[in-house]
């Protein structure tokens, strides 16, 4: 009888037994951020994020950045395999680059993984929209869906979206008032980042997307890229730089809402809370952090988001009527816009200007530790949760 | 993994299933033990679904886990054990299933139209290009910078697909001469129609372990010992064609990793992404296991045949077997797990063998990605 077919790798054992080095984001770099950017393309956009956070950081990336990362999707570039167009913008040509396509959590957790098996000591990780560019948006999003049973029934996003926006309010009781609420705050917040091309968007223009879905409860599209530089703490420590630190990166995929998943929790949001408060041993839920940034690119994710991340109803409703952690204190997707695959990496750039004490005006008083919660947008059941602190 | 067939009925979806239960099975493990997932799997064009991870995510065991996808094109069927390697090395997670599907069978009227999609919107796509011209630019300018004839190429294709017919899954394993490839349908001056590997669709996958956890499960463990991956520039027109420099780098990425001082003597045998004949020469001297111009030669004396000195793509490579882009990389990665361990049955090659080598191409002519294996 043959033995068990394995692939193995030999650790090192006690590598996984003991409290592994901390990864840290030593720069970060962020461009664009208009509705629309007329006169840039993509590659030139990628390339004003990365010199940034490669200024940021102080380094070379020709020299010391060992692997890049990007993580957009194909079909929103309209072309085939993205990592052949970012090398040389990134600064990656002739060097290890890749594609993760998703959120910026999946791809800040793989390049940290990276640096923890030793492949690396810095990498860049890159997200991007030009929204702008892509012609029928619907369409691309409607390839999305399971092509033999989901997509035949010719619901575009906003239809899949007011579903399961009335499955929610059944669920669990919220209302529209409550998404008028969260997006006051988005456009209150949003009001006081120059990052946000959406904070000005007054009333209840638009009118119904679709049942109850409003379409002042989408976040509208924007372009953008960010980049971030993480590196092992080994590195940060030898080069003198100051780090913002991933205690904990956790992603997951629960069942669609429409294929058997619940619509009161978002059960990705919840696994990869757990996940992520585990490793970083938080011991208080919530409590533990001063800012949570939060999908809202719908206005009712943002209250699924925080009830699948709270402990109880209790701890959810202080954080949405502001008595807990700052939420979405650069105003969210809602006021920044919806910046596809880099919706999350937005949310981690702000948090890392806040835990720096760089966010100016919206900076949040003794920021010391931060939680990046992502989604990565309808048909997706997938998200992830990031935690960052001042500490390593 | 699957069979590889010009069209399966099989999804996507039911490909990555079928392929993560067969390996969950030869590993005699259950789905929960499985607590991380990576999904490779090339252009969405192909199986024409946008954000195709999420899509392949539940056929792969990935619901409920944390699962990625990683892509880097054709590179991607080796690169995915690479990405499964950092899930275990770096100690987050102590098991991983790595599952690399693509069908290419949807695209209509063929594939092909697929790979216009990788082309530069506003430099390259005007000039109507397709990949098999561009290869045929790469082939003719190898055989140009060595002064290689295509008869010399055509023993790739003759020695692949014959070593294909003992492959289980293979889709174009047959007893051809080089008179036959000669013959063949000129597709893109040189290329022709057995230069060339066929559009496929299948899936391969393969679970990894960390070293406790894999010795409670065999005493006969195969080890990643070395990974390395490279993109050179995007500007194809930028580099010389003749010789795949982003291949060494990515090769000796992985032999400065696994302590590999000398490839031809410290490794034992290779499989090396063939999805052209003349690929297969091309990535052996990238892979510094020939001199620069002189892998012919090895293939014309034998050193490449099963029962040669180093044998190349025992399997019957991508020529062969086929070509499901991500998952002909893992294919090759299961074929050097199989010989190590002595379990390729008539493709068994006949030397001992220690270590392994598997390497996989990508995106336009410009990514390696090389892992290395060892008992």
């Amino acid at each position: 009888m043959p033995s068990p077919a394995k692939l193995i790798y030999r650790t090192g054992f006690l590598a996984q037994k003991m409290r592994r080095p901390p990864v840290g984001i030593v720069g970060v770099g962020a461009a664009g951020f208009r509705p629309a950017l007329r006169g840039v393309s993509t590659r030139e956009l990628m390339y004003q994020a990365a010199s940034l956070a490669y200024l940021d950081a102080g380094v070379d990336p020709r020299k010391e950045v060992d692997s890049f990362v990007t993580t957009s999707e194909d079909l929103w570039e309209g072309w085939s395999i993205t990592d052949e167009m970012v090398p040389d913008q990134l600064g990656g040509a002739g060097r290890p680059v890749c594609t993760i396509p998703g959120d910026a959590v999946t791809g800040l957790g793989n390049a940290a993984m990276m640096i923890e098996a030793g492949a690396a000591q810095v990498v860049a990780v890159e997200a991007h929209s030009k929204a702008s560019d892509v012609l029928d948006k619907e369409a691309v999003e409607r390839m999305a869906q399971e092509p033999t049973l989901v997509r035949p029934l010719g619901m575009g996003r906003a239809a899949l979206a007011g579903l399961e926006m009335s499955a929610f309010f059944g669920a669990s009781g919220f209302g529209l008032d409550d998404c008028d609420a969260v997006i006051a705050s988005a456009r209150k917040r949003g009001s006081l980042n120059p990052l946000a091309s959406f904070a000005g968007r007054g009333g209840r223009e638009g009118g119904v997307a679709s049942s109850p879905l409003r379409r002042v409860d989408i976040a509208g599209y924007a372009d953008a890229a960010v980049v971030v530089v993480l590196a092992s703490a080994e590195w940060a420590r030898k080069k003198g730089r100051q780090a913002v630190w991933l205690e904990a990166a956790a992603w997951s995929s629960s069942l669609p809402w429409f294929d058997g998943g619940g619509a009161a929790l978002a059960g990705y949001a919840t696994a990869s809370f757990e996940r992520a408060a585990r490793k970083a041993e938080l011991r208080d839920g919530l409590g533990s952090v001063d800012l949570v940034e939060a999908d809202d690119s719908y206005s009712f994710k943002l209250l699924q988001h925080v009830l699948s991340i709270s402990r109880d109803w209790k701890e959810a409703e202080g954080v949405l009527d502001g008595r807990g952690p700052a939420l979405n204190p650069s105003g969210g997707s809602l006021a920044v816009g919806n910046l596809l695959e880099a919706s999350a990496m937005h949310r981690v750039y702000e948090a890392v200007i806040q835990l720096r004490g760089e966010a100016g005006r919206r900076q949040i008083e003794r920021a010391r530790r931060a939680l990046v919660q992502s989604w990565r947008g309808i048909p997706t059941a997938t998200g992830g949760v990031a935690l960052l602190s001042v500490s390593p | 993994m699957t069979l590889f067939r010009r069209r399966l009925l099989e999804t996507g979806r039911e490909l990555a299933f079928e392929a993560s239960s067969m390996a969950l099975e030869a590993a005699a493990m259950e789905r929960k033990e499985v607590e991380s997932v990576v999904v490779g799997s090339a252009p969405d064009a192909f199986d024409g679904v946008h954000m195709k991870g999420e899509y392949l995510l539940e056929g792969a065991g990935g619901v409920g886990l944390p699962t990625s996808r990683v892509y880097v094109g054709g590179g991607t069927g080796v690169f995915s054990p690479i990405a499964g390697w950092w899930h275990v090395a770096s100690g987050q997670f102590d098991t991983c299933m790595v599952v690399a599907e693509e069908k290419m069978s949807p695209l209509h009227p063929h594939p092909q139209y697929a790979f216009w999609s990788i082309f530069d919107h506003t430099l390259e796509r005007p000039l109507g290009v397709t990949l098999l011209w561009i290869f045929a630019l790469e082939m003719r300018r190898y055989m140009q910078a060595y002064g290689i004839k295509e008869e010399e190429i055509a023993l790739v294709a003759v020695k692949n697909k014959l070593n294909a017919l003992d492959h289980p899954c293979a889709q174009l394993g047959a007893k051809i001469t080089v008179e036959d490839v000669m013959r063949s349908e000129k597709i893109a001056w040189p290329v022709k129609r057995y230069d060339v590997s066929p559009p496929s669709d299948g899936a391969a996958a393969m679970v990894l372990a960390s070293e406790d956890v894999a010795r409670r499960y065999t005493d006969d463990p195969v080890w990643i010992d070395g990974v390395g991956w490279n993109v050179d520039t995007q500007y194809w027109t930028d580099r010389d064609l003749a010789y795949p420099e982003y291949l060494e780098r990515a090769a000796r990425m992985a032999y400065r990793m696994a302590k590999i001082e000398d490839p031809r003597k410290d490794l034992d045998f290779a499989e090396v992404y063939d999805p052209f004949d003349y690929k297969e020469l091309h990535h052996m001297e990238g892979l510094l296991l020939a001199e620069r111009g002189e892998a012919p030669e090895l293939t014309k004396d034998g050193v490449t045949q099963r029962d040669g000195d180093f044998p190349v793509n025992p399997s019957g490579g991508l020529l062969g077997v086929g070509n499901p882009i991500a998952a002909a990389g893992l294919m090759k990665v299961c074929e050097v797990f199989w010989q190590l361990r002595g379990e390729a049955g008539k493709r068994q090659v006949r030397k001992e063998v220690n270590r392994g080598l598997a390497q996989a191409w990508g995106d336009l002519l410009q990514c390696g990605t090389v892992i290395t294996l060892r008992r």
